[in-house]
């Protein structure tokens, strides 16, 4: 009896660590104190092709073909800020996360994480927290770091390494 | 057989038949029983008792039963504990079973049925790219920084290194 008891007790436990860990949108839309948007595979499909703004052709081609879903969150109240801190201290406290950029500036600090999921999949997270206003951007999907490279370059900055190479 | 005898034999009968009677009385009656002159009326009483006396157990028996009746008494603690476990077992299991269904019914209610507050708002394409456009200039502008920084390092190690003049020791000797 004992033994079927703990049995129970410990399939439950990993269904709800497992359920707890699965899904950090739902977590973000169960808090009331943030915006959230979320867009799927289905709806990066959607958009057009030809460039309508920033983005060229290639950016929209990499988003509609290696984006899964992207998760945007932006918290103007204490709450919000505060739980999205608590959602990059799980990036940093998984051992599988690695930190690529962080950024501390006077009134504002950014970091970047990456998290293989397997196949080939990563998850991006960019937190930016400056003085009573914090986003996060969570993406997944088969990108490669070169490929977010790629896609931010694309449309607005040079990279100071780019420039070293004309020197 | 004297008036006396029939009169203490009646007695001894009905003592005998009402299961009242002792070993030293039974013995008394089954002596008046085989007496000879035993009037006709109580000849059926004599065949009766001694036909019961013919069928008397075996020998040992009544420590056989005594002893089987001790095993069980001994015994009968176990199996009626079993009994009684078995059911209260079964009965446990299956609340047991039943607060696990609750529990997963629970869990599964709140973690797939969706809230009214979770309800998303359709994004029309424009939308999604306004949105997208934003998240990837966020994307830009951090990398860029860091990358700002990384080129700030780079310069002043170049700068450094053509500063850097190597001075030959042995040539001012």
């Amino acid at each position: 009896m004992k033994r079927i008891i703990s049995c129970i007790i410990l399939a439950l436990s990993l269904c709800a660590s497992a359920a707890s860990q699965s899904d950090i949108y739902k977590k973000c839309e169960k808090e009331k104190s943030l915006t959230t948007v979320y867009i799927t595979r289905a709806m990066l499909q959607m958009l057009p092709a030809n460039n309508m703004g920033k983005m060229d052709s290639v950016t929209i081609s990499l988003l509609r073909d290696k984006i899964d879903n992207v998760l945007i969150v932006n918290a103007d109240k204490p709450k919000g800020i505060e739980f999205l801190k608590n959602l990059r201290k799980e990036f940093s406290n998984n051992k599988n996360s690695d930190v690529l950029m962080q950024i501390n500036e006077e009134n504002s600090e950014m970091r970047l994480y990456c998290t293989p999921l397997g196949n080939g999949k990563s998850q991006y997270l960019l937190s930016v927290f400056g003085g009573s206003h914090a986003t996060a951007i969570v993406i997944e999907g088969s990108l490669t770091l070169d490929e977010i490279m790629r896609m931010t370059n694309g449309f607005n900055t040079v990279s100071p390494r780019k420039s070293k190479k004309k020197k | 057989m004297k008036p006396s005898d029939i009169v203490q034999l009646r007695s001894l009968l009905a003592r005998y038949y009402a299961a009242e009677t002792t070993p030293q009385e039974e013995s008394r009656l089954r002596e008046l029983l085989t007496a000879p002159g035993l009037p006709d009326e109580f000849v059926p009483d004599r065949e009766m008792m001694l036909s019961v006396e013919a069928i008397q157990p075996p020998v040992g028996f009544g420590q056989r039963l005594a002893d089987r009746i001790d095993t069980l008494a001994a015994s009968s603690a176990s199996p009626v504990v079993k009994a009684r476990r078995r059911p209260r077992r079964v009965v446990l299991l299956r609340w047991c079973a039943a607060a696990a269904a609750v529990i997963i019914i629970a869990v599964t209610a709140f973690t797939r049925v969706p809230s009214a507050t979770a309800t998303p708002t359709p994004l029309t394409p424009e939308e999604t790219y306004e949105q997208m456009e934003m998240a990837l200039t966020l994307f830009s502008e951090t990398i860029s920084k860091g990358y700002a920084a990384l080129g700030a390092a780079d310069a002043i190690d170049d700068e450094a290194a053509e500063n850097y003049s190597v001075t030959p020791i042995f040539d001012n000797l």
